[in-house]
């Protein structure tokens, strides 16, 4: 079984470091994985799309999701969410950070969160919403609103990794002095997912 | 970043693919590593640097890719394993010791990594430096995934040395890009000082002994293109079919979803080519014999399909070959380009797999390319030029170069009219100085400068070109990540050495005006710029404005180590009327402007304060941070 997971959102979100710390979990359980990201001139605050793709007892070859093929999306920015949706196909799960970033270059009109929800609706797509930024800030630390959505992602229970592989790699990889938080923030939308799904 | 020293052998961990690389570099008892900063190169002398003082090895970032591939073949000269890595591009600056390297050879290994970027995700050009082994007479070995460049940079050093050649490790963005499994093995340590052995006939290329060198490359071309035949990570995985594809590079890992996808796993035949120059022609020429129909897989060029099409023809095989009439030439492959190429190799309408969900015709989602960042210096640079440009009403072309103030280019700035390559700027400005009536302004960073704008500039003073350059000094190499230069004082070890001031610089190459602004001090700034610009229409010399300001990621990331708070700034919505300067002219990402008032975004401003000089209604103030 290969899993693949295209997570979307604005260079600067903390996009590549929760691809990272994923493929650290994947490696830690055994599984193959490909993760592939963009550096350089595509990152200062433009659109940003990582792929990783987990297999579980099957090898994965390359690192590309192709279109209609991602079984899950996390989306740290709406609009985002809404420019990669043709990595979606029916039965794909979008989570969603409640949140629209204005490109940085000056533009006419920036849609509204409830158009782009609505228009994802039109499409029949499943999606969850979360306020990850909200979150994080009631938990004391503002930029990890990423860790949130991976806590959201883990919350699924769709992936062959195990909760205590992802704390492991976040402990892993993240600064020491920001773990523990990341660790609460991570639990936190491990548990709103729980709670959405359970309803 | 990874640290790659870790000494488990056995152990899986994940790698980015060039700290695989490096990985492998460590493994083969690598003691000189060399290269200059470009995506998506840059991580493998990063990982390198960062345990050089532990493993006892040599790490640089030169000046340019001349001299990191100059330095490398110094080492090798010496008997030293040895690399260079640069991007694509930076194969086309050091492209005169590598022609000539071919004829020299290699002692120590020597592996040129060169890191291509088709698709042109972070370049100007998506050039296939498969091709400069085929011109150069230099192997080339390609790997497909991270795991398998680690084993593939050990093969490439024995190699190397077994043949006495360079070896190009070709690795796209998607390979050195991608984070992969990657078994560890063991590091091997070996004498960091050589010797070198004087030898008149091989390393002086006069044309006497380059003759001969020439014939002997030859001679060694064909031993080469035997050896790679046994190549371990070459494969033919054969189902005895008429129908064979043959994959280079990363293609195979295309090609093998793509068959598993459309179920054909058991029913085509696949020959996985890692080392597309030369070909491995006994092992691609017995595929072809047992094969009807044969498809090449590789991105951009046919390099691969042209060594075939012409082994089949001196075979006197007629079996048919497909490849670029059916597989894309620009832009990188993915599984489903190579799904839509195999249904139609095989001409059928073998079941799609999952539908892609159309995109919703509203709204209209707003394009998000790159931008610089809040509290970018070079934001503030352009505005402050902008505006003197506007009180002199006069009409620049303005050659810009590659870096982060490339960006330059897009709204609301629009000053970039030409981007060509590395140093560029005054290059191009030296001709259109001299063959249209506006004056002209060259733009280039630091760290560019000192790569390839040096020669350039003295150029300007010595064939009189009129030209003001604006010198972006923001003290890091940004747009890579942040690598040190000539001109901070810090080498890639993290060391600290002499820093060469650029004034100085300018100034010995001639120019008498040299002008130093801190761009975020606008009105000086400004001043500043109207009184070059202002020089440069009378005297019609060459003029430099050096605009020092540290990169402000630089500046947060130093400030949040420190535990020091950065600036606020608050919006008087009494005083602010709404005009949109902040947003529409500066054009700072960090403001918005909501219900007619610019409010600013405490999680994106960096406080760097050029909104407060900028405000015409003076509505922004500090408040206690």
């Amino acid at each position: 079984m290969i899993c693949n997971i295209v997570i979307v959102g604005v260079g600067g979100q903390g996009v590549i470091t929760l691809a990272r710390i994923l493929g650290e979990a994947a490696v830690k359980s055994a599984c193959s994985v490909l993760a592939s990201e963009v550096h350089g001139m595509a990152q200062r605050g433009g659109s940003v799309v990582v792929h990783v793709r987990i297999g579980f007892k099957e090898q994965v070859h390359a690192p590309l999701v192709g279109k209609g093929q991602a079984n899950i999306m996390v989306c740290l920015e709406a609009l985002e969410a809404l420019r990669n949706i043709f990595y979606a196909n029916e039965k794909t799960i979008l989570i969603i950070n409640e949140r629209i970033i204005r490109p940085g270059i000056p533009v006419n009109k920036i849609p509204s969160l409830v158009e782009v929800l609505e228009a994802l609706k039109s499409c029949k797509l499943t999606y969850h919403t979360l306020k990850a930024e909200d979150i994080a800030k009631e938990i004391g630390i503002p930029f990890a609103a990423n860790t949130i959505m991976l806590g959201a992602l883990m919350g699924l229970e769709t992936l062959p990794l195990s909760k205590e592989a992802v704390e492991e790699a976040i402990a892993t990889i993240l600064p020491k002095k920001y773990v523990e938080k990341n660790l609460e923030a991570f639990e936190r939308g491990w548990k709103i997912i729980k709670q959405m799904s359970s309803q | 970043m990874n640290k790659i020293s870790v000494n488990k052998s056995g152990l899986e961990v994940l790698l980015l693919g060039n700290e695989a690389i490096a990985r492998g570099a460590l493994e083969a008892g690598v003691r000189v590593a060399t290269g200059y900063p470009g995506t998506p190169s840059t991580e493998i002398i990063e990982a390198l640097a960062e345990v050089s003082e532990e493993m006892g090895i040599y790490v640089e970032w030169s000046t340019n890719e001349k001299i990191a591939l100059e330095v490398a073949m110094g080492a090798s000269m010496c008997g030293l394993r040895s690399l260079a890595a640069m991007k694509h591009v930076g194969l086309n600056v050091a492209m005169d010791p590598f022609m000539s390297s071919a004829y020299t050879g290699a002692i120590g290994g020597l592996i040129i990594v060169s890191a291509d970027d088709p698709s042109c995700h972070s370049s100007q050009n998506e050039q296939d430096n498969r091709l400069a082994g085929l011109h150069a007479l230099i192997p080339v070995m390609e790997p497909y995934s991270p795991g398998e460049a680690k084993e593939i940079v050990k093969e490439a050093f024995d190699f190397s040395e077994k043949h006495e050649t360079p070896v190009i490790l070709r690795t796209t963005t998607r390979v050195s890009h991608s984070r992969g499994n990657v078994r560890l093995g063991n590091i091997e340590v070996r004498a960091s000082k050589g010797h070198f052995e004087k030898n008149v006939k091989r390393w002086v290329l006069i044309p006497s002994n380059a003759r001969v060198r020439r014939g002997l490359l030859l001679e060694k071309w064909d031993d080469i293109k035997r050896d790679l035949s046994h190549f371990k990570y070459n494969r033919f995985e054969d189902h005895e079919s008429d129908e064979t594809i043959i994959a280079s590079g990363i293609a195979y890992g295309y090609v093998k979803e793509a068959v598993r996808a459309l179920g054909l796993e058991e029913k085509v035949n696949i020959l996985k080519i890692s080392t597309p120059v030369p070909l491995p022609e006994k092992l691609v020429g017995e595929c072809l014999e047992s094969s009807k129909r044969v498809l090449v897989v590789e991105e951009l060029e046919p390099v691969v399909e042209f060594q075939v099409k012409k082994l089949a023809f001196e075979l006197g095989l007629n079996c048919s070959i497909y490849g670029k009439n059916i597989v894309p030439r620009q832009g990188e492959l993915n599984s489903d380009i190579v799904v839509d190429v195999l249904r139609a190799f095989f001409k059928s309408n073998l079941k799609a797999t999952a539908t892609p969900v159309d995109l919703p015709k509203k709204p209209i989602i707003p394009p998000r390319p790159p931008v610089l960042c809040p509290g970018c210096p070079h934001r503030a640079t352009f505005y402050a030029l902008k505006r003197a440009v506007g009180i002199l009403k006069l009409k620049p072309v303005y050659t810009g170069d590659i870096g982060c103030y490339t960006l330059g280019v897009l709204p609301p700035y629009e000053m970039t009219d030409t981007t060509i390559c590395m140093g560029a700027s005054i290059g191009l400005a030296n001709g259109l100085s001299k063959f249209q009536e506006n004056p002209v302004i060259a733009f280039i960073g630091d760290s560019t400068f000192f790569h390839s704008g040096i020669p350039s500039l003295i150029n300007a003073v010595y064939n009189d070109s009129p030209m003001l350059v604006v010198i972006m000094d923001n003290r890091t190499t940004a747009m890579t990540g942040h690598q040190p230069h000539p001109g901070t004082g810090v080498r890639a070890d993290g060391s600290t050495t002499a820093s060469i001031r650029i004034e100085d610089l300018a100034k010995a190459c001639g120019v008498d005006y040299v002008y130093t602004i801190d761009p975020f001090n606008l009105e000086d700034s400004t001043n500043t710029f109207r009184k070059a610009l202002k020089t440069l229409i009378d005297y019609k010399k060459p003029i430099v404005v050096v605009s020092r300001r540290e990169c402000v990621l630089i500046t947060v990331s130093r400030a949040r180590r420190e535990g020091r708070r950065l600036p606020k700034f608050r919006v008087d919505v009494d005083k602010c009327t709404g005009c949109s300067v902040c947003t529409r002219i500066f054009g700072c990402p960090a403001i918005s402007i909501v219900e007619e008032k610019a409010v600013i975004d405490d999680t994106l401003c960096t406080g760097c304060g050029v909104c407060l000089q900028v405000c015409p209604y003076k509505a922004i103030y500090e408040v206690e941070a």
